[in-house]
């Protein structure tokens, strides 16, 4: 076979050197014609990608296609079938010269682009291409050859090459998107590697069947030939189905609804509930411990064809606010909707106080009187949140000045947006306290008290309510030595922690009230045993500053061997409850663990249902007295503090 | 050298036989030169080789091939007299043949017509 | 080693609803010449092409050189082939051509071929795409002969040759023979020239062998009788009419008994009796 290969080359030497001459040349054609803005490396890349993603496509049909008819000529049955060498290595002959002369085409550009591929410059589609680049472009090479033998024609065999490859790859990429969003609702791994073996033997056995129906022209030729369609046509379906079971199950993935706005001074969300969302089908809902839920937006009904073959999820942002009489305050932004605004609870529903057709940026706000605030593209507006029905009062505060304008028109910023009103609005609010200009003494409704060194005298602090009533903890000191005083009512400021502690920065009240925190992190090394051997990680372990309801501080509190036992877990750690010396804390998404205050004593822990992993390691937890609400892959679970957890 | 009849009714070796006989009386070929190899009389006749072997293998167990020399099919010198044999012996059958024809009464014009009657049947 | 060389088995090829081969029985042994005369169209191609192991038959076995045609293509290097239109890749001289196929076949001998090169007046350095019909005969001949097969399989070898390629090739035919063990089928339309070269005479017709002759026989035994006839009689087995006017009527007659008994026949008393030459045969064969 080995002369086979070698004679194959030579018939197809000229084509494979234009083509490998034109990507050669195509360097110091970028480098000459390349714009100002672009460096020289810059633009061979360019060109390379162009390559990657155009031409070698094309030069891959043009040789195997070339390569497939020339297989199937006349030309070839009266000069090389008569070798002796079975007719079907023959034509494997020409296939591995084609595909060798493909992979040398690769490898070119994958040289010339310093074997590196800039992954962070492509989009989701190209970036998908690049990963799986040797599985596409073998399956083009197959096909164009398999089916420019079965047409006996080049062109013909190259466009229905293309064609099933479109097939094959658009539901391959629209999985790949769910892959992206770490989501691992069917085995993604394995319908791949089902569909590239299914193309590898389907395009071989189908060459096989072909060449026993055409060049021994064997009985049966209609059924062979039916057989190999069938067999080429093969791949294209674990992806599809895979597509579809993905969709089925994709609708009911549940994920929580993040603000729009991150601030140190935003409100807390309401307590007991959840803002939760399906990516897939557009519902969002409120939803308590018990499993009430109540509407925000309703499910789409049609989202159209395209998005059936590309579901794509769209997320909503939003928030939540408790509002004085126990009901609850909605936000919700959808990018295609105007916001809304809504009141009432889980148990009775929604009902829709106001749409805000102007907004991109709306948000809570404290004060005397609850409020929201709306970036409009003229200004800023306010408006007091008052329960009952009627309109909102919108009154301007402020213009847009032209660098926010330019952030809000372009979408960005999740900045601290407290200018001088904002701060206003608060600090006249009820539980906020205010620091003196000279730092010395912080003031809040009648109480006062001394706090040498107090920091933020720009910035109110909100209080804790605690067993005692409502607390205040300053940051005090230097750049050399913070301290965290706590201000009680009634009793006088005292040093309470070591470092550095802001309510709403690094410092948290639990449901329950335990107050805590941390502001450094330690490293933990943890030896994984893995099939291969043990590899070596590192933990980031927080060093927690635990103030409970009844006053009890718990200072430098650390976690380590539970981060050992429990080496998947990864995002955030947080205090989620505190009661009679033991403590709760969730890691990340994966588990709940309940430790007492000695950490390396003993501890349970309970992994969380179908968690979602989020990809930015945001929370997907809710907290509330009673337990957790998990935003998971099947919808809304409920775990109590025992671990025993159900779906709602 | 030799022509051969297609369509004639003797077997092609006979007529390759014959013909080698027939040069060696006329002189042609003369005792102790090599017969031509059956190779370039096959080219020559566009006969199967084993067709002029087997003609050469029956000269050679008449005694018309010899070998010497450690050279095969030389015309041997016997080869002369075996031809003139033959052809006393063939004239030696005529004349009976004849002599009994005239004188059972047969006229000589009316031999000739059988003659060529058995012309026509035998060839 | 087995004597008989090929062997086929009521071979049946079908192409589409066109029944081609229906039912082939073959066999050659070892040194013998065949000859397949067929019509153009009647299967002869189609016969070589199952023999070598390039079509799959549909029915029916074959053995050739104890082997059986299985799609590997092992065949192939057992057997000389040369093809009623020989085809070679355009952009090789004649020498690259020998260099290529010799690295295919075990037993190349490139002295020998190159030997026939100067012999058959072929020149080495001469490029296939330009090479006359004649030139590319010569060409598939040094081919199929330089690897020293035990069997050749020759498609219309000669037709439309000149007279000087045609007689390079019967030579070189015969020089195989010569060498001896070579076992030669040839098919063909027109045999005339074979005549004398070959062994055995099988006639295709009809999807099978419908005739199988020794050449001896057809050259020795084939007689045509002119005879005059006053109404019309029923022929025996062995005697074709074959034509003549209303009266006058010519009959081929094969076999020296049939002629004989035919003689006794009254209607055939005065038939005028005439050797049958081998063309005249092998028409009359054919058109059976």
């Amino acid at each position: 076979m080995k002369n086979l290969i070698i004679l194959q080359f030579r018939k197809s030497l000229l084509p494979f050197l234009v083509l490998a001459g034109a990507v050669l040349l195509s360097v110091p054609a970028a480098l000459l014609f390349r714009t100002q803005s672009v460096t020289g490396a810059e633009a061979v890349n360019i060109a390379m990608l162009f390559w990657a993603l155009a031409g070698l496509p094309l030069a891959i049909m043009t040789l195997a296609g070339t390569a497939g008819s020339d297989a199937a000529s006349d030309a070839a049955r009266a000069v090389e079938q008569p070798l002796p060498e079975s007719q079907y290595r023959q034509v494997l002959s020409a296939l591995a010269v084609a595909a060798a002369q493909t992979a040398l085409l690769i490898l070119a550009v994958y040289a010339i682009m310093g074997f590196s591929v800039p992954m962070d410059k492509l989009t989701f589609t190209t970036a998908h291409v690049a990963r799986h680049y040797a599985f596409y472009a073998a399956f083009l090479v197959l096909y164009s050859f398999t089916l420019s033998y079965a047409f006996r024609n080049a062109v013909a065999g190259g466009l229905a090459a293309a064609a099933l490859f479109v097939v094959t790859a658009f539901p391959l990429l629209s999985a790949a998107l769910f892959g992206e969003l770490l989501l691992d609702l069917i085995p993604l791994a394995f319908i791949n590697s089902l569909t590239a073996v299914l193309a590898l033997a389907g395009a071989l056995g189908a060459l096989y069947l072909l060449c026993r129906a055409y060049a021994r022209r064997e009985a049966g030729r209609a059924a062979k030939v039916l057989l190999s369609a069938l067999l080429l046509a093969a791949p294209a379906l674990p992806p599809f189905f895979g597509l579809a079971a993905l969709r089925a199950k994709a609708a009911d993935v549940t994920w929580p609804v993040y603000p729009l706005v991150l601030s140190t001074d935003a409100p807390e969300a309401a307590p007991g509930v959840m803002l939760a969302q399906k990516p897939f089908t557009g519902e969002v809902f409120l939803i308590d411990g018990e499993g009430r839920r109540a509407v925000v937006f309703p499910e789409d009904s049609d989202r159209g064809v395209p998005n059936y073959f590309f579901p794509v999820p769209s997320f909503v942002r939003g928030q939540t606010m408790s509002a004085s009489d126990g009901s609850v305050w909605v936000y919700c932004n959808r990018y295609d909707k105007p916001a809304v605004l809504l009141n009432g609870s889980a148990a009775g529903g929604l009902k829709l106080r106001a749409a805000l057709p102007d907004s991109r940026r709306a948000y809570f706000v404290r004060g005397k009187v609850a409020g929201i605030v709306e970036r409009r593209k003229d200004g800023a507006y306010y408006a007091p949140l008052r329960t009952g029905m009627g309109p909102l009062e919108w009154k301007k505060i402020g213009n847009m000045p032209a660098e926010a304008a330019r952030r809000w028109l372009a979408g960005t910023g999740e900045e601290a947006l407290l200018d001088a009103f904002l701060r206003g609005m608060l600090a006249g609010a009820p539980g906020v306290a205010v620091v003196s200009a000279d730092g010395r003494t912080v003031t809040s409704g009648g109480e006062k008290w001394t706090v040498p060194g107090a920091l933020g005298p720009k910035s109110p602090l909100v209080g804790v309510r605690l067993d005692d009533g409502v607390n205040y903890i300053v940051p005090a000191g230097d750049s050399k030595d913070y301290a965290a005083y706590l201000c009680p009512p009634g009793k006088a400021a005292r040093k309470l922690w070591q470092g550095y502690f802001r309510v709403g920065s690094n410092l948290w009240q639990a449901p329950d009230g335990t107050l805590w925190g941390y502001n450094r992190k330690l490293r933990v090394d943890v030896a994984v045993k893995t099939i291969f051997g043990t590899k070596k990680n590192d933990l980031e372990s927080p060093q927690f500053s635990i103030l409970t309801r009844d006053g009890r501080s718990i200072e430098s509190f650390r976690l380590d061997q539970i981060l050992r036992d429990l080496p998947g877990a990864k995002g955030e750690i947080a205090l989620v409850r505190e009661e009679n010396g033991a403590l709760w804390f969730t890691l990340g998404n994966a588990y709940l663990v309940k430790t007492g205050t000695n950490p390396h004593g003993p501890y349970s822990y309970w992994k969380l249902p179908q968690s979602v992993q989020e990809k930015y390691w945001r929370s997907t937890l809710a907290a509330n007295r009673d337990g957790l609400l998990i935003a998971a892959l099947d919808g809304v679970h409920f775990m109590d503090w025992e671990g025993r957890a159900r779906k709602l | 050298m030799i022509t051969l009849n297609q369509n004639s009714q003797t077997p092609i070796y006979d007529q390759i036989k014959l013909g080698l006989k027939g040069l060696v009386k006329k002189g042609l070929l003369k005792p102790g030169d090599a017969a031509p190899s059956i190779r370039k009389m096959a080219s020559d006749l566009k006969v199967n080789p084993n067709t002029v072997a087997r003609a050469y293998r029956e000269l050679t167990a008449e005694g018309f091939f010899e070998s010497l020399r450690g050279q095969e099919n030389i015309i041997s010198p016997r080869a002369g007299s075996l031809a003139e044999h033959a052809a006393r012996r063939v004239s030696e059958s005529l004349e009976t043949a004849l002599k009994g024809a005239m004188e059972s009464g047969f006229s000589w014009t009316e031999v000739e017509k059988m003659i060529a009657a058995l012309k026509r049947k035998l060839l | 080693m087995n004597d008989r060389i090929l062997e086929t088995k009521g071979l049946r090829k079908a192409f589409g609803p066109k029944e081609v081969l229906k039912g082939l029985d073959l066999s050659a042994e070892r040194g013998e010449v065949i000859g397949i005369l067929g019509r153009n169209g009647s299967g002869k191609t189609t016969l070589f092409s199952i023999l070598l192991d390039l079509t799959a038959a549909d029915g029916g076995s074959a053995e050739i050189l104890g082997l059986r045609p299985d799609g590997s293509g092992r065949l192939r290097g057992l057997i000389g082939y040369v093809p009623e239109k020989p085809a070679f890749h355009g952009f090789m001289t004649a020498l690259e051509v020998l260099e290529f196929r010799a690295r295919f076949f075990k037993r190349w001998d490139m002295a020998k071929a190159l030997d026939l090169c100067r012999k058959l007046e072929l020149d080495q350095a001469s490029r296939v795409s330009a090479m006359s019909k004649g030139n590319l005969a010569k060409l598939a001949w040094i081919a199929a002969t330089a690897h020293n097969p035990e069997l050749l399989l020759l498609d219309e070898p000669t037709s439309g040759l000149d007279y000087l390629v045609r007689d390079h090739i019967l030579n070189g035919l015969i020089h195989e023979l010569t060498e001896g063990g070579k076992t030669i089928i040839v098919a063909n339309h027109r045999m005339g020239e074979m005549g004398g070269i070959l062994d055995r005479v099988c006639v295709l017709r009809d999807g099978a062998i419908a005739a199988s002759h020794a050449a001896s026989f057809l050259a020795e035994e084939a007689f045509r009788a002119t005879v005059r006839l006053e109404s019309p009689v029923s022929l025996p087995a062995g005697v074709v009419a074959l034509g003549g006017g209303s009266a006058l009527r010519d009959f081929a007659v094969f076999g020296r008994e049939k002629l004989e008994r035919l003689k006794l026949d009254p209607a055939f008393a005065g038939a005028e009796i005439s050797p049958l030459s081998l063309e005249d045969s092998f028409k009359v064969l054919l058109g059976e």
